[in-house]
């Protein structure tokens, strides 16, 4: 109930999401860069999987080649072929 | 790219972390601000990117996480370094260079003027050394303030002045002052007179007594318009008065051209100019060609950039030529025998007057020679303004 009072607010004053609930912010750049900003660390990892946990899922990226280039605190930059973007939650 | 570069400059290790959740060990690094890139998982662990600082960092992540690290590659500039760190006199040699280039740099050994029209960029240098800016001064010691109200001062002429200091260049900037003309007193009486004989085509009178009309034949120095008007007082006479006028010019011409044409042969020499020195290096102090023309070149030193150095570097071409005689047809010869005298007539007339008209006629002299003369017709504002 609280998180949805968040989220209302949030839309009311117009204060974009990723900053305001700290969700993920995903950009894909084609089928080839995907940039995951707010991530919490990655699960698991390899060059046909990456799992990466977020404060409200855990988003896989399923391709081939994958390769994180790089990673920080806040943000996952992967490349390869991915094919999908899924959220577990 | 760019990050690729930076990242080399600093240097960087790849290493292999072994065991056997190796994304424990990544996120752990995260969390403690650690950067990593290029992150490539095997089989049994992990290679990737770090800083040499961020190495440092990582034990604790590696103990906490039952991971083993393994330097596998140093990469980039500072490694590079200590690979030679042994060797002194290189770094010495570098750090002399740098300096020898720094010191070089600081003085100013071009100067260059623009924006001046009368004054000559000649006349600005010396009014410049007056004012502390000459080769060869500490550039740091160039104040453009300074240097411009001392420069202002020393020439009335200038309405504006700055210097611009980059590299070892001075660029001079000039802006002059234009004069206004001296308004006219048209309280003083004076007369309109003719400046030169013509047929008159167009008047226009602002001031005083008109003596001629359109198609009046004038000769030099009558009275076009007159200061007196009845009884009244001589005024400021003042118009325009349009006249047609024409002129004869003579000129003969050669068909047969002589001919200046290269051969394709050339040679270039290298000189070195510095103070009191001036050279050209050159094996045999024989003239290469037996008739050649020179062009010179000479251009300072430049290291990169506006980096001058006070060394004139000279080049000199010698271009083998063949004098030949070209036979031209009279038509040829007509052109451009034409073309020459419009030119040198346009330059005697000045802007004060313009060809409304041209009529030639040629006469051949002899086999090689023609005679050319030209009519032309030319307008003319013939009022000159007399003062009794």
């Amino acid at each position: 109930m609280k998180k949805k009072l968040a989220e209302i607010a949030a839309e009311e004053f117009e204060i974009p999401k990723e900053v305001a609930l700290d969700m993920p912010r995903i950009t894909i750049v084609g089928d080839r860069d995907i940039t995951i900003e707010n991530s919490r660390g990655i699960i698991s990892y390899d060059d046909k999987q990456i799992k990466v946990n977020t404060k409200t899922a855990v988003i896989t990226v399923k391709g081939d080649g994958l390769q994180i280039s790089c990673i920080t605190n806040d943000g996952v930059c992967i490349s390869g072929v991915a094919d999908s973007v899924e959220f577990l939650r | 790219m760019a990050v690729r570069i930076l990242n080399w400059f600093l240097g960087y290790l790849i290493i292999f972390v072994r065991g056997n959740f190796p994304e424990r060990f990544v996120n752990l690094c995260t969390e403690k601000g650690i950067y990593l890139w290029n992150l490539k998982r095997v089989e049994s662990g992990m290679y990737l990117r770090v800083s040499p600082k961020g190495l440092k960092m990582m034990k604790r992540p590696a103990r906490i996480s039952h991971c083993h690290i393994k330097i596998c590659e140093k990469k980039g500039l500072p490694f590079k370094f200590k690979k030679h760190k042994k060797r002194k006199v290189l770094f010495i040699g570098f750090i002399i260079c740098a300096g020898i280039i720094f010191y070089l740099g600081s003085f100013i050994w071009v100067i260059r003027v623009d924006g001046n029209a009368k004054i000559t960029a000649d006349e600005i240098k010396i009014i410049s050394e007056t004012c502390g800016l000459k080769q060869g001064v500490l550039k740091y010691a160039v104040d453009p303030n300074k240097f411009q109200n001392n420069a202002i001062k020393a020439e009335p002429r200038l309405a504006w002045i700055w210097v611009d200091v980059k590299g070892t260049v001075a660029y001079v900037h000039v802006r002059e002052k234009t004069t206004a003309e001296k308004p006219v007193n048209v309280k003083v009486p004076c007369d309109l007179v003719a400046s030169r004989s013509g047929v008159i085509k167009s008047i226009i009178v602002r001031r005083g007594n008109l003596l001629v009309k359109e198609g009046d034949t004038v000769v030099e120095g009558q009275v076009l318009i007159s200061a007196d008007k009845g009884e009244l007082t001589p005024v400021h006479a003042d118009g325009d008065i349009l006249a047609t006028y024409w002129m004869e010019k003579k000129k003969t011409y050669s068909l047969n051209r002589e001919i200046t044409e290269y051969t394709g042969k050339e040679r270039t020499y290298y000189g070195i100019k510095k103070g009191n020195l001036d050279f050209y290096i050159k094996m045999n102090k024989k003239e290469p060609y037996e008739k050649y023309t020179i062009e010179e070149t000479e251009n300072n030193l430049r290291l990169w950039g506006d980096l001058y150095l006070p060394i004139v570097v000279k080049k000199q071409w010698y271009k083998e030529t063949v004098n030949s005689i070209e036979r031209l047809s009279v038509q040829q010869a007509n052109v451009l025998c034409e073309a020459e005298m419009t030119d040198s007539f346009v330059k005697e007339i000045g802007n004060t007057a313009f060809i409304k008209n041209k009529t030639a006629n040629v006469k051949e002299i002899d086999s090689d020679t023609i005679e050319m003369s030209i009519i032309f017709e030319c307008e003319k504002n013939i009022g000159l303004k007399r003062y009794r």
